[in-house]
């Protein structure tokens, strides 16, 4: 996909940020601004750009438990429908309580990618 | 874990990914304001789904492309007031006459004065984005004061940022994410409710350009979409398929191309019909394949009407099958729907008592057998879909859903014990949106 030869997942185009720029580039291919390779392009420009990001800039952690409802892993990526589950931040009493929420996680360590 | 990191960290990857598709955009010949407006579109549907303060929100970023109102309501102000402190002495007293304790309203307007009028103006007019000069106004009641709006303005949701606020003060290069809001009228003389007016009109004015931008046939296509949004969601479905399947058997060749184009990209999010307008002229949108074999061209209003009765006729072909019950509740249900009761549908349908358009739609009788046969597979695998599919969709019922999004380095298990440790996530809880370097979680099955 990427031209620059090596891939990133393409997991965090279901994020918020990943949602609002494909609807973005939805918009403006239906007005015919651009095409759909483009949008390819800059989606795949997002993948590496939101991977990079997330492992450089971020350094906050957290820690949540619950109750696990469902698990699966298939073609290596794992998911979780964790039940009542209560995320702590570090450094910060705040905590965050849900219902429920899913997990969706693939592989820190890719297949012949030399991380 | 964090909730304002999320602004910043969302910042940076627009601005990589927008420099980096600078080079596409140039192979591709697409003009740089579409990369500009990309980004603006990215960032105000972004805001629009509120999981977390922007940077862009208070004060939206570039003059370049929106000049017609962030200059205009400054040279209002000034032109108004013309120093620049009589604003905000102004707006001081408005908010902080509630709070006597404070007592700073008589000194705020000497304080900024200060600073030479000069310099003011040109923070303002760059949307207030150096911020540097605000600490350096009075670092304490600044910070006072922006704690005060937070408290007016949203109340108990804001303790978090108010601590923060309180408890250090914000490195001057910090890019102002909760505390842009509060600075930038306590300093500025600017109400949130007016940035948010500006914002406002600056998203109007941008849709506004987009929508002259398109063409009538797309403007059928908005009504065509919500219309079909007040109809029930896998009528819609449906609807939109054969929709794109009488779009096709007439133009054809287009619409294969662009039309598969867009699936593929979009997971089918890529309206149907975009395609194959440009040589068709407004007053026919489409041309429809009359029973007997004789082209009709049908208009949008012609199209509308035919979508609805479409709509409407399954509704009441499914009304037997419980098909009209919410899709939430449809899909607890086994997939039960026997093929006795898909055939009888499809019997009828044949029979033209209920899918009159779709008969029509086919064409001529000789390969009637073929298309009807299409129509059912159509139908079937819609019918079938939401229960394939029915983890998945379960959440994305609840719009943003739950849902955290990150790589795992390590998943053990001792019984029904799990421990996992996660890394660079994105997780979207009630609402709100974090970020995450590492994570670690355990949990019973």
């Amino acid at each position: 996909m990427a031209a620059n030869g090596q891939s990133f997942y393409e997991l965090y185009r279901r994020s918020s940020i990943g949602m609002a720029l494909t609807d973005t580039l939805d918009d403006l291919i239906s007005e015919r601004r651009i095409e759909p390779q483009l949008a390819m392009k800059i989606l795949a420009n997002f993948d590496r750009s939101i991977t990079e990001v997330l492992a450089d800039k971020v350094k906050a952690r957290l820690t949540f438990k619950g109750h696990l409802d469902t698990y699966r892993f298939c073609d290596e990526v794992w998911t979780f429908l964790i039940k009542d589950v209560t995320f702590k931040m570090e450094n910060s009493s705040q905590t965050v309580q849900a219902e429920k929420v899913r997990i969706v996680s693939c592989n820190s360590k890719r297949p012949g990618d030399p991380q | 874990m964090s909730n304002t990191q999320v602004g910043s960290v969302y910042q940076q990857i627009i601005a990589d990914v927008v420099e980096s598709s600078r080079v596409d955009f140039e192979e591709g010949g697409v003009d740089d304001n579409v990369l500009e407006e990309l980004r603006l579109g990215w960032q105000s549907k972004l805001s629009g789904l509120n999981v977390a303060q922007f940077p862009w929100d208070p004060k939206p970023e570039p003059p370049m492309t929106n000049p017609p109102t962030v200059p205009s309501n400054a040279g209002n102000y000034h032109s108004i007031n013309t120093p620049p402190q009589n604003i905000q002495g102004q707006s001081g007293m408005q908010q902080m006459q509630p709070m006597p304790s404070n007592g700073n309203p008589p000194r705020i307007k000497p304080e900024p004065g200060m600073d030479s009028p000069p310099m003011n103006q040109p923070a303002y007019q760059h949307g207030g984005l150096t911020m540097p000069q605000m600490p350096m106004a009075g670092g304490t009641t600044a910070q006072q004061r922006a704690a005060q709006h937070l408290q007016a303005n949203y109340g108990q949701r804001a303790a978090a940022s108010i601590n923060a606020i309180q408890s250090s003060q914000p490195p001057p290069q910090q890019p102002p994410t909760q505390q842009g809001a509060p600075f930038h009228p306590a300093g500025q003389g600017l109400t949130p409710q007016m940035q948010m007016q500006m914002h406002q009109q600056q998203q109007q004015q941008a849709r506004a350009q987009q929508q002259t931008a398109q063409q009538p046939q797309q403007m059928s296509e908005q009504q065509y979409k919500s219309f079909m949004a007040a109809q029930q969601a896998q009528a819609q479905a449906r609807a939109q398929q054969a929709a794109r399947q009488n779009g096709q058997n007439v133009q054809n060749a287009q619409n294969a191309q662009n039309g598969q184009n867009g699936q593929n990209g979009f997971n089918g999010a890529a309206p149907p019909q975009t395609d194959g307008a440009d040589d068709v002229e407004t007053e026919a949108v489409i041309k429809q394949l009359g029973s007997n074999g004789e082209e009709i061209s049908m208009g949008r209003v012609e199209i509308d009407g035919l979508i609805r009765s479409k709509i409407e006729a399954m509704g009441q072909s499914m009304e037997g099958g419980g098909l009209m019950l919410p899709l939430s509740e449809l899909k607890k249900k086994s997939k039960s729907q026997s093929s006795q009761s898909k055939r009888t549908r499809t019997r009828k349908a044949k029979e033209g008592t209920v899918f009159e358009g779709m008969i029509q739609v086919d064409g001529g009788d000789s390969d009637d057998d073929v298309k009807e046969e299409h129509d059912e597979d159509a139908i079937n695998s819609d019918l079938d879909d939401p229960d394939d599919g029915l983890n998945d969709e379960e959440d994305e019922d609840e719009g943003m859903g739950h849902i955290m999004l990150c790589m795992y380095d390590k998943v053990q298990r001792v019984k029904n014990k799990w421990k996992c440790v996660m890394k660079d996530g994105v997780l979207t809880v009630n609402g709100k949106e974090y970020v995450f370097h590492k994570a670690q979680g355990e949990y019973e099955w």
